[in-house]
């Protein structure tokens, strides 16, 4: 019996469509690949000696899966229960009514798996929400309703999932307010009506007012507003009525944690001025959340400090919160980016962009789990 | 019949390379330079270089108000490049600022110690470095170090926390070497460390070094920098004039020993 075998160019031709099969193949299975390996998994429990330690993570631009779940892992293996989160607006609803919820789906579904509370911040004006040739900070009386809106479909989408909501972010500088003079009024009125969107979605959802970028520029300043006599006058626009809470940003600059506070001083303990305010308008029921603080440790930026004060400053923070009774969370500036910003902004993460921690992560860690510092002597 | 047809289509393409070439001349000549910033520069003899002068010894202010610095020096020889009437006028941003100052056209260039940004090209225009900072291994003469590689079973100082510190981490973990880390809250008890022999080597940031050095010249830096960060000067992305006069300028000074001299002023 003979057998005869292909020619040689036909032989020749299936071997090189068999191998590009293959290839391609290949590059299919690898391309499913990330997709798959990123499991959300069940849900942990955050160990920790102090309840109230929290980060401000930065997840809204970082697109890998794995990314996000890793950094929540991480927020979660430091000690922390709370995570601050910014969900922008425009990101979520580009056109009115559309809504497109995959990326802060996959950031809320990963921090609840990794017991995470976490608190959203949201504002940045869709472009079809404002006026051309003004920035994503504006948005006028008119378009109040549509934030409205929005709030109350993202309550609504995250219910029993998100449980705190900032509304809006530093307006009482003008930057944040769409480069116009901050006018406390006028947040008021956009605080009471995403308050009670927020509320017709679920009644058990805790609305904060904006966190304040603590400034002591003199009255009249282009720029900002004093933080203290804003929410002073925020507070006589009526705002106490429409807010669970009021958000707030410490940041302790160049000095410790303890320094004490003063009104014509920016320091950690300002926030204890804010909380006076507070009092004074007969709102000790509603509790501060720090939001944003903490200190820089970048060598480029002339309001930083050595890393070993960072270290410390924070970690004393944290302590020194827990006997603060009115303040819920400290929520520090910023857990990670995503990137190097090559600015002294990199100075305020924990862990670096491909995860290494930082000294102040692991210190941090170790505070939370009770184990002895490695870098402190003592409990600042 | 084929050759023909290929001839007469050369023929069609030299032809559009010729339109495309003379229309291009034609938009030229009727715009001027196609570079503002180039235009202004040279209109009003004035040039305006974004600093944020808090980072010594690249910029900062004296206790009499004027500015020094290397990034100061460096302005002033390149503008003197250009042309001995024209003269700088520095514009004080703080350096988060210095990007958005260039798009909002308060100066024409930014000479401010900033790092070359991959992720930034599209933005601005960077010239080719005229430093590079990053982590500096410093010795004691007579030490057996002699590269980031030579560190296995030897002792370094850092000072805690900092990119030093990071750095030398990530190193130990990259090439496998068993580096025992000593970290001082303060570059100054890293410095002691190494100084006074507890330390073999001590690993900081070069401009760091480079002051340990000038007031120890016991002290050697060996090898290369370890992640170099290179500096350039930048401009408007539009400003592809500016930045070919800013990079020639550059090379004559590099030529010409100026650069050298400059570093040798301020490290």
């Amino acid at each position: 019996m003979v057998r005869q075998s292909a020619p040689p160019n036909l032989a020749r031709s299936l071997r090189r469509i068999l191998r590009g099969a293959v290839l391609v193949w290949l590059t299919w299975m690898l391309s499913l690949m990330p997709g798959r390996l990123v499991v959300v998994g069940p849900t942990q429990t955050v160990v920790t000696r102090n309840p109230k330690v929290g980060v401000h993570t930065r997840l809204t631009d970082e697109v890998e899966p794995w990314k996000v779940q890793r950094t929540l892992q991480m927020v979660r293996e430091m000690g922390s229960p709370w995570v601050v989160e910014y969900f922008p607006w425009a990101y979520y609803e580009p056109a009115p009514g559309r809504y497109e919820w995959s990326h802060a789906d996959l950031v809320v579904e990963h921090a609840v798996a990794q017991g995470l509370t976490v608190i959203a911040r949201i504002d940045m004006v869709p472009e079809w929400a404002r006026p051309s040739e003004t920035t994503d900070r504006y948005l006028a009386p008119e378009n109040y309703a549509d934030y409205a809106r929005f709030i109350e479909v993202f309550v609504t989408h995250f219910r029993g999932r998100v449980r705190y909501v900032v509304i809006w972010n530093e307006p009482n500088l003008a930057f944040e307010w769409g480069y116009r003079p901050p006018d406390p009024a006028a947040y008021a009125e956009l605080l009471k009506q995403a308050y009670q969107a927020a509320k017709r979605a679920d009644p058990s959802i805790r609305v904060l007012a904006a966190g304040l970028a603590p400034t002591i520029a003199p009255p009249g300043d282009p720029f900002g507003y004093n933080d203290l006599l804003y929410l002073d006058e925020l507070l006589r626009a009526g705002a106490g009525a429409y807010m669970d809470g009021l958000a707030a940003h410490a940041y302790g600059m160049t000095f410790p944690h303890d320094d004490p506070p003063a009104p014509d001083m920016v320091n950690f303990r300002r926030v204890e001025l804010l909380h006076e305010v507070m009092l004074r308008h007969g709102l000790a029921d509603k509790p501060v959340y720090i939001t944003e603080g903490g200190w820089n440790d970048n060598p480029r930026w002339t309001r930083a400090v050595r890393p070993y004060q960072r270290i410390a400053y924070t970690i004393g923070a944290y302590e020194q919160a827990r006997a603060w009774g009115w303040c819920e969370a400290v929520c520090l500036w910023a857990f990670r980016f995503p990137w190097l910003q090559n600015t002294y902004a990199d100075g305020y993460s924990f862990v670096s962009p491909a995860f290494i921690p930082k000294p102040i992560y692991e210190e941090v860690s170790r505070y939370s789990a009770g184990k002895p510092f490695e870098y402190l002597e003592e409990l600042p | 019949m084929t050759r023909g047809l290929q001839r007469y289509a050369w023929l069609i393409v030299a032809g559009v390379l010729f339109l495309a070439a003379a229309i291009w001349l034609v938009m030229r000549l009727s715009t001027g330079s196609g570079d503002a910033v180039w235009r202004r520069i040279q209109s009003t003899r004035v040039v305006r270089v974004g600093v944020d002068a808090t980072y010594p010894p690249y910029e900062d202010t004296a206790l009499d108000g004027s500015l020094q610095g290397y990034d100061i020096d460096l302005a002033n020889a390149i503008v003197r490049q250009w042309g001995a009437d024209l003269s700088v006028q520095f514009v004080m941003i703080h350096f988060d600022g210095l990007y958005g100052a260039l798009q909002s056209d308060t100066c024409d260039l930014v000479i401010s110690a900033v790092p070359y940004d991959e992720t930034m090209t599209e933005d601005v225009r960077y010239s080719q470095p005229y430093l590079h900072t990053g982590q500096v291994l410093l010795t004691a003469q007579g030490s057996p170090i002699n590269s980031w590689r030579g560190l296995d079973e030897h002792s370094v100082a850092v000072e805690l926390g900092s990119e030093a510190h990071m750095a030398l981490r990530q190193l130990a973990r990259d090439t496998g070497q068993q580096v025992t880390i000593i970290y001082e809250r303060e570059p100054a008890q890293a410095l002691e460390v190494l100084l006074s022999g507890r330390v073999e080597a001590l690993v900081a940031d070069s401009t760091s070094a480079a002051a340990w050095q000038r007031a120890h010249p016991e002290l050697i830096a060996v090898d290369e920098l370890l992640n170099p960060v290179a500096l350039a000067v930048v401009t408007r992305h539009e400003a592809s004039e500016t930045m070919a006069e800013v990079n020639r300028a550059l090379e004559d000074l590099r030529n010409a020993g100026t650069l050298q001299a400059l570093h040798d002023k301020w490290f």
